[in-house]
């Protein structure tokens, strides 16, 4: 038992009294390149990661071992010529970083969508804002229990099952059904443009393992590694950094097997080229087939070792 | 859509004075995720006060659809600016939100959670509480007011299970969720929907952890985050029994 009174905070703070201005930088630079020295240089702005997508949201703060480690809550907004769609809110001790990040990154646009990947606090926790913001938005995905939730928006949840997509000019962005997960009305997305895929609470990482009294239960990763590809990382996540932030994150992994859902991200991959993948607890994945091969081999760690139990 | 019976409904008492039943009831159909396939009918959303000679402990909050019957709840049982402490069972939507009500109307000195995320509040302090799954843990949360927080291997996220040991009630978050409140006993399959892991795992250990919890304590009430509670102790033994047996058949091996 630890008392959090404060241990948890948002971490790489907005500036005081201060709007946010797109990263420029990152605008200037192709999509994709690694930046030198392994940091984002300003954590504040969006993070322009493909033509049309940006990488949103912040990190949050605890305490491991006496040792400041963080996590990412990650938004992403996909811009198309016709439409733009927000994938996860962001968490609500984000909010004004979310909304300023957004607006920046939009240019004067409007935001059309928000796909919330399932009804957790990091993933839904800012749909008030966002709704308030953009009084045009609709939510979109499996918006069951939106209404118990969000009474006041009950004309905005728009149902869209895996499978169903979106044009959003030039782009089509496609719901899919999410293999790896915790809550049963979770969804996972894929944008043509980019060929990302968007995969809310799975694929997350750690880069370094916290001591074993260590009591998060999010997939972390060391100050100044926030919004890092994971090829930009000092090195790519073993399996043993897999399997502990897989282990605590998604607790059911120590009871099944996963490899039928493998199975079916490989399939899913087939038929979406996919370069780049987005999990919200973790950096983003440029090395889509290294990571997945790193990721089995962490859940069937995580199997295995509940079975010697 | 899903909506409140219309009625500021009273709290309902589960074990005298000590433990009460708050929220309302929403219609459980395709608009909810925990509903079995073909299922409509009402059922209630539930959060519970546990008063003791301390004070008093609000163990989840109601969904906000329920924002203003909880908050009436609240205001019958408690004094005007009475404190309380809130504890919740997991950090899913239906037990949180409405936390910064709650606050807006009277003093929170503490909101103990389970870890994972951060908790929408206003100024009360969080409090992390991790209990080992398979485990329990002694926490006294007000002056006097001492809960077993058992942490359940029937869980998706980091749950607890909350035993008070003067009233025999176990609060049991998102188990044992399928009773009908009309006579019937209800399926426990119907309980299981959000737990569709369970058809690819080994589920004898978590069948196991059921009747150890319901039968190492006396237990007089199971009060679940959703569904009507099941009074007795027989009733309570039965239907830890029932819904084990039905763990082990969803299973895979």
């Amino acid at each position: 038992m630890t008392n959090d009174d404060g241990a948890r905070r948002p971490a790489g703070q907005a500036r005081a009294g201060g709007r946010m201005s797109a990263d420029d930088d990152a605008a200037r630079r192709p999509a994709g390149q690694a930046r030198a020295g392994g940091r984002v240089e300003n954590l504040d702005a969006a993070r322009r990661i493909a033509d049309g997508v940006f990488w949103l949201g912040g990190c949050l703060s605890a305490f491991s071992a006496g040792e400041e480690v963080h996590y990412h809550v990650s938004s992403y907004l996909v811009v198309g010529s016709r439409a733009s769609l927000l994938v996860d809110t962001g968490d609500p001790a984000h909010r004004a970083l979310v909304l300023d990040q957004l607006e920046a990154a939009l240019g004067g646009r409007t935001l059309d969508y928000v796909f919330p990947t399932h009804p957790e606090i990091p993933h839904a926790g800012n749909l008030p804002a966002l709704l308030e913001r953009f009084p045009e938005a609709r939510v979109v995905g499996d918006v069951r229990d939106y209404a118990l939730h969000f009474p006041e928006f009950e004309g905005r949840f728009d149902a869209r099952r895996p499978g169903d997509s979106i044009d959003l000019g030039g782009r089509e962005f496609r719901f899919l059904p999410a293999h790896i997960r915790d809550l049963e009305n979770t969804v996972w997305g894929h944008d043509s443009g980019a060929r990302m895929l968007f995969v809310s609470d799975g694929f997350s990482f750690i880069h370094d393992v916290p001591l074993p009294d260590g009591d998060d239960d999010e997939p972390v990763h060391r100050p100044g590694q926030c919004r890092l590809f994971s090829g930009e990382m000092p090195a790519p996540p073993s399996v043993e950094q897999a399997a502990y932030g897989t282990g605590r994150a998604l607790y059911w992994t120590k009871f099944v097997d996963v490899s039928t859902a493998f199975a079916e991200i490989e399939r899913m991959l087939a038929e979406l080229p996919t370069e780049l993948i987005g999990p919200a607890h973790g950096n983003v994945i440029d090395d889509v087939g290294g990571m997945l091969a790193t990721s089995l081999a962490a859940h069937r760690r995580v199997y295995d070792d509940a079975r010697k139990q | 859509m899903n909506g409140s019976a219309g009625l500021l409904a009273p709290p309902v008492g589960l074990a005298g004075s000590r433990v009460h039943r708050l929220g309302a009831e929403i219609l459980l159909d395709e608009h909810v995720s925990w509903c079995p396939e073909g299922v409509r009918r009402r059922q209630p959303v539930n959060a519970y006060l546990i008063r003791g000679e301390g004070g008093a402990v609000l163990v989840d909050t109601g969904v906000r659809r329920h924002e203003a019957e909880v908050l009436q709840q609240l205001d019958e049982l408690l004094d005007p600016g009475e404190p309380i402490t809130i504890l919740l069972t997991r950090t899913e939507m239906e037990c949180c939100l409405n936390v910064p009500a709650i606050e807006a109307r009277r003093p929170v000195d503490a909101v103990w959670y389970t870890g994972g995320i951060t908790v929408p509040r206003s100024t009360a302090p969080a409090r992390r509480v991790s209990v080992e799954p398979g485990t329990s843990l002694d926490v006294e949360l007000r002056p006097g007011v001492v809960l077993q927080l058992v942490s359940p291997l029937l869980r998706l996220l980091p749950t607890l299970w909350v035993y008070d040991p003067p009233s025999g009630v176990l609060l049991t978050s998102d188990a044992f969720t399928y009773a009908r409140g009309d006579g019937e006993a209800g399926d426990p399959m119907e309980g299981l929907v959000k737990f569709r892991w369970f058809g690819g795992a080994d589920t004898r250990p978590i069948a196991r952890d059921v009747l150890r919890v319901i039968g190492s304590r006396r237990v007089t009430a199971i009060g679940p985050g959703y569904g009507f509670p099941f009074v007795g102790e027989a009733e309570c033994r039965r239907e830890a029994a029932r819904l084990a047996a039905c763990l082990e058949e969803v299973g895979g091996r």
